[in-house]
């Protein structure tokens, strides 16, 4: 039986994950999402900015990272539009560039931001960290247009945005490079801005080092803290509070074949030794 | 650069080499098309095999390339909702990555049972340690958690955050980060100084 479930055609495990998978989506288990530390102080964090602080938020993730990040930038915005602080949206992947625009398009809709005033979104500039160097002597110099062609100067809510130092807060949602380390090294260490950061759950382990040194006042970690902010900003029935029921049955079910992996190994490796010792008696 | 970054009056050097460094990436664009273009085709034309998937890189990006510069509204962007660029992103880039992405589940899931075993003192260390992460960083573990008698109400999360990944996952982190910006440090030294020659091409 053992040896049979050892031998098992992965097919069979591909099958069940996705069984696994999908059943919380179509079927959901209306798991509570309790909030952890590092959510409460980011949500706090910006709970505590004065009404229209500036912001800028940079959106450096792809379409395959997009599920884990693109909730709690969604969520994080609205948060941002309702407590009445200004949005200046940017990417340093071409990647992110069109779906930076679908994420601050319907949360400026959602909450009746007005794009120029509230919000803007400046588009993909190549570069990276060479690009938040530059920002940091004048942002006009870098993006000259918006994403959509439109002449910034000529915008209210870059009148008095010149470099880094008009932002309040600087928030990365990142999957690698660029992203927080870049932040971290330019933004934070040379032009003194608080930075918080969110990033995939593969990633945020990396991002932690900052955590502890307190360069990065917060960070949201993968598909878990974009549903902890979503409870946190109030917002129900969130993309992340969804699929995060479909990630603890994943979680439990790879947990489950690591167990069973093991005991595999283990009853292999008795009967291998029972053999041994019967095989030196005779 | 590295002048720059510590007397502050030559802060304009800085600024100078960053605006080189940003044309000199742009120019790598379209490098890397009409290298892309130069080994692809050559694939293509004396059909190795496989030469079909070449075929599908050239196009795909030779189709999204022109309507990205030249199909859109006259009084719009080729990045504005509604267009073919957009569609493309939206229907045919987006799922594609997202696939590609999703697969690493079913692949770990089918590594975990092939390979994740506790041979050694180390590797149950890992073992352990990925179990709790893995269980109760998720709604349903902690609910369970929190539903057991007695240990339920130790704050399980925070041991997770505070402990596992603030203190020895950042630990490990750092040691990495530090010995690799070493090691940065090292090799840039030897290329400023003509000890590290290798990437001006040859044989070393």
């Amino acid at each position: 039986m053992l040896q049979k479930l050892a031998e098992l055609d992965k097919r069979w495990i591909f099958l069940a994950l996705a069984v696994v998978v999908i059943l919380p989506l179509v079927f959901p288990l209306g798991l509570p999402v309790e909030p952890g530390q590092m959510s409460r102080k980011f949500y706090e964090r910006i709970e505590a900015l004065p009404e229209g602080s500036k912001v800028c938020m940079s959106f450096d993730y792809g379409p395959g990272t997009e599920i884990e990040c693109q909730p709690m930038a969604s969520a994080v915005l609205k948060h941002l539009f309702r407590r009445r602080c200004r949005v200046v949206c940017i990417t340093l992947l071409p990647d992110g560039s069109m779906l930076a625009r679908r994420t601050l398009e319907q949360a400026a809709a959602e909450c009746k931001a007005v794009y120029g005033e509230d919000c803007v979104y400046l588009g993909y500039k190549n570069g990276g960290e060479a690009v938040l160097r530059n920002m940091g002597e004048n942002i006009l110099n870098v993006f000259s247009t918006d994403f959509y062609g439109k002449d910034l100067s000529s915008m209210p809510i870059m009148k008095d945005t010149v470099n880094w130092d008009s932002f309040a807060l600087v928030i990365d949602w990142s999957v690698g490079r660029p992203g927080v380390a870049d932040y971290v090294r330019i933004v934070g260490g040379q032009y003194h801005r608080p930075i918080l950061a969110g990033t995939t759950a593969v990633t945020a382990p990396e991002a932690y080092p900052f955590v502890n040194a307190g360069q990065v006042e917060a960070l949201l970690g993968g598909l878990r803290g974009g549903g902890e902010y979503e409870v946190l900003a109030g917002i129900k029935g969130g993309r992340a509070c969804r699929g995060l029921e479909a990630q603890s049955t994943a979680h439990f079910f790879v947990a489950f074949l690591i167990i069973l992996a093991n005991v595999i190994y283990f009853a292999d490796k008795r009967k291998k030794i029972g053999r041994g010792s019967g095989e030196r008696r005779r | 650069m590295i002048i720059q970054f510590y007397i502050y009056p030559l802060d304009w050097l800085g600024e100078l080499f960053n605006s080189f460094y940003n044309i000199v990436l742009t120019f790598a664009f379209v490098l890397g098309a009409i290298s892309l273009f130069q080994v692809h085709g050559k694939k293509i034309i004396a059909q190795t095999s496989g030469w079909g998937y070449n075929l599908v890189l050239l196009v795909s990006l030779t189709v999204t390339l022109i309507f990205g510069l030249f199909v859109f509204p006259e009084k719009g962007q080729p990045v504005d909702a509604g267009t073919a660029f957009d569609w493309i992103f939206n229907n045919i880039f987006t799922p594609l990555c997202s696939t590609t992405y999703s697969l690493l589940a079913f692949y770990i899931a089918s590594a975990s049972f092939r390979a994740f075993r506790a041979r050694s003192a180390q590797a149950t260390v890992l073992l352990v340690t990925a179990f709790l992460v893995m269980l109760f960083r998720v709604p349903l573990g902690e609910y369970i958690w929190h539903s057991l008698p007695w240990v339920g109400q130790f704050d399980i999360t925070a041991f997770i955050d505070d402990w596992i990944m603030g203190g020895f996952n950042a630990a490990g982190q750092r040691a990495i980060m530090l010995g690799a910006s070493v090691g940065l440090v090292s090799i840039s030294l030897k290329i400023l100084l003509g000890i590290e020659v290798s990437y001006l091409g040859g044989n070393d």
